[in-house]
């Protein structure tokens, strides 16, 4: 795989796991964990 | 009282996983990749994220926000920021109808393909035995005979779907914990198996390799912009039936920001699983180039997936029985979703039941579903989705950020998310709703209307066209204003 394709790789899962993990925690820890 | 009558989501992780599972359907797999590949590779995720920030986000929380705030499915949503908008609603959840109509077709070929992969029995041809399997016609002036195998799938599919749907969400929200996660194991399987075959790394170069310049291409942001619009399930009254579940004390923009997300990361790994399988095919077949082998949508999944399968030393086919369960478990909440949206707006209107309402829209939906399974199917099914897929759930999200915007006021929206959600909306939301996702919804919509008008749709006859393209719109906006006058159970008591 070239250098691009790599980085590709990289910053799109950083973005779309890193993206996820962050909201998803702060739904847990947020005060309306959960809905009742 | 209203929150005490109103069933309810079991929980907030089902109603998550249930809107993720709407989001995330068949144009995940079969669509996304090949659109990446096609518009600049790696570089597309660059208009790809800043459409999901001004056109699909902004547009999923306006949905899933009046949906949450009118407690109502979209009719009704509509009705309650003025009378006059009722049709507004009731043409989002025609839509909806006459896309699942279609839709379940698909799945049943779905089902269709993993028996068939039990023998692998495309052998070397698969196009052959997709056109043989559809029985297609040579247009769609012919008609065709009716395929009994894909019709009894359908029949399969839309039992599964009532059974789903007829006790209403408390069910659908134990039964997406199945059909939304096992897919997602099912794509780590896939994706496994294609990254250890000879050639998958090429294949992945190809699929993510950025070429920069393709950003000043107008056409790659516009295929960014469609490929979010058609990919969040909004535009369809499903976001707002889902929403309107949710007690008052809910956290909506997280939950909207959650599956927006969940369904661009399916979309993204989805690529892993199909350009590792086309470096494989590439290897096998050197004389093969890529450009001729990227398909999308049916083509990917019915010709050239199945072509590769059989060309796999090992495990051919299981992999094949994954893949087309993967798909079918894909779409099936996305199905059910889409008819969920036509149920609620039917049970708020009208006094009838759950139960009757879905047996009700299961049944008349295989009736009508039965025209895509002739040998002109494949035809009607590509027009259809034209008008309905396209420019209906276009047209839907743009009277909708209008209405909001500009009639009810964006600003009461706005107060409303930020009432309950950890997230707060800064006032940019309200512009966005009145000004930057309606421009952002013009986007691809314009394009392809001024083709559409200089040239036939795909080269289909204009009768075609006439009918199952411009004659749908018409027609279910036509129906919409029809079924907004017709009064309300307890309207025409008085």
């Amino acid at each position: 795989m070239s250098a691009g394709a790599i980085a590709v790789l990289i910053i799109g899962w950083a973005i779309l796991i890193g993206g996820l993990a962050y909201f998803i925690w702060r739904a847990i820890k947020g005060k309306n964990k959960w809905m009742d | 009282m209203l929150e005490e009558a109103r069933e309810r989501w079991p929980g907030r992780a089902s109603f998550i996983l249930a809107a993720v599972g709407s989001a995330v359907g068949l144009g995940n797999a079969w669509r996304f990749p090949y659109v990446c590949y096609a518009n600049g590779g790696g570089a597309f995720l660059i208009p790809y994220f800043i459409g999901l920030f001004v056109l699909g986000i902004p547009w999923l929380a306006m949905e899933l926000g009046m949906g949450h705030m009118m407690q109502k499915g979209a009719p009704q949503t509509f009705a309650s920021m003025g009378k006059k908008w009722e049709w507004a609603g009731w043409w989002q959840v025609l839509m909806a109808f006459m896309l699942v109509i279609y839709y379940v077709v698909i799945m049943s070929w779905c089902l269709g393909y993993m028996v068939h992969s039990a023998t692998l029995s495309w052998g070397s041809d698969a196009t052959g035995f997709f056109h043989d399997f559809i029985g297609k016609t040579g247009g769609v002036e012919v008609t065709g005979a009716l395929q009994w195998p894909i019709l009894i799938g359908l029949l399969i599919c839309w039992v599964a779907i009532f059974f789903i749907l007829h006790r209403g969400v408390r069910r659908v929200g134990k039964v997406v914990w199945f059909t939304v996660l096992l897919p997602w194991a099912l794509l780590v399987i896939l994706v496994i198996r294609g990254l250890t075959l000879d050639g998958a790394l090429d294949g992945l170069n190809w699929y993510l390799e950025p070429n920069l310049a393709a950003l000043l291409k107008p056409n790659v942001w516009v295929a960014a912009f469609g490929q979010i619009a058609f990919s969040l399930s909004v535009g369809q009254g499903v976001m707002i039936a889902y929403a309107s579940y949710l007690p008052k004390k809910s956290d909506v923009t997280n939950n909207c920001v959650i599956t927006s997300l969940a369904d661009a990361a399916t979309a993204f790994f989805a690529g892993f699983a199909v350009f590792s399988i086309l470096g494989f095919m590439i290897f096998q077949n050197p004389g093969l180039e890529i450009g001729e082998l990227s398909e999308s949508s049916i083509g990917l999944a019915f010709t050239t997936y199945p072509t590769a399968i059989s060309q796999m030393p090992t495990g051919g086919q299981i992999i094949g029985i994954i893949f087309f369960l993967c798909l079918w478990t894909l779409g099936i909440d996305s199905a059910f979703s889409l008819a969920e949206s036509f149920i609620t707006a039917i049970t708020d209107k009208w006094e009838i039941s759950k139960d009757r309402a879905t047996a009700l829209v299961c049944s008349f939906a295989f009736l009508a579903g039965a025209i895509f399974t002739t040998g002109a199917g494949i035809y009607w099914l590509d027009i259809v989705d034209h008008a309905v897929g396209f420019y209906g759930l276009l047209l839907c999200g743009l009277t909708m950020c209008l209405v909001v915007g500009w009639v009810f006021g964006a600003d009461k929206l706005r107060c409303h998310l930020n009432e309950a959600s950890d997230i707060k909306l800064g006032k940019w939301f309200n512009w966005f709703i009145k000004v930057v996702t309606p421009l952002a919804i013009m986007i691809p919509l314009v394009p392809a209307l001024i083709n559409n008008i200089r040239t036939p749709y795909n080269g289909h006859p204009q009768w075609a066209l006439l009918i199952g393209l411009w004659g749908a719109l018409v027609g279910t906006l036509v129906l919409a204003f029809v079924l907004a006058h017709i009064k309300e159970k307890e309207e025409a008591a008085k």
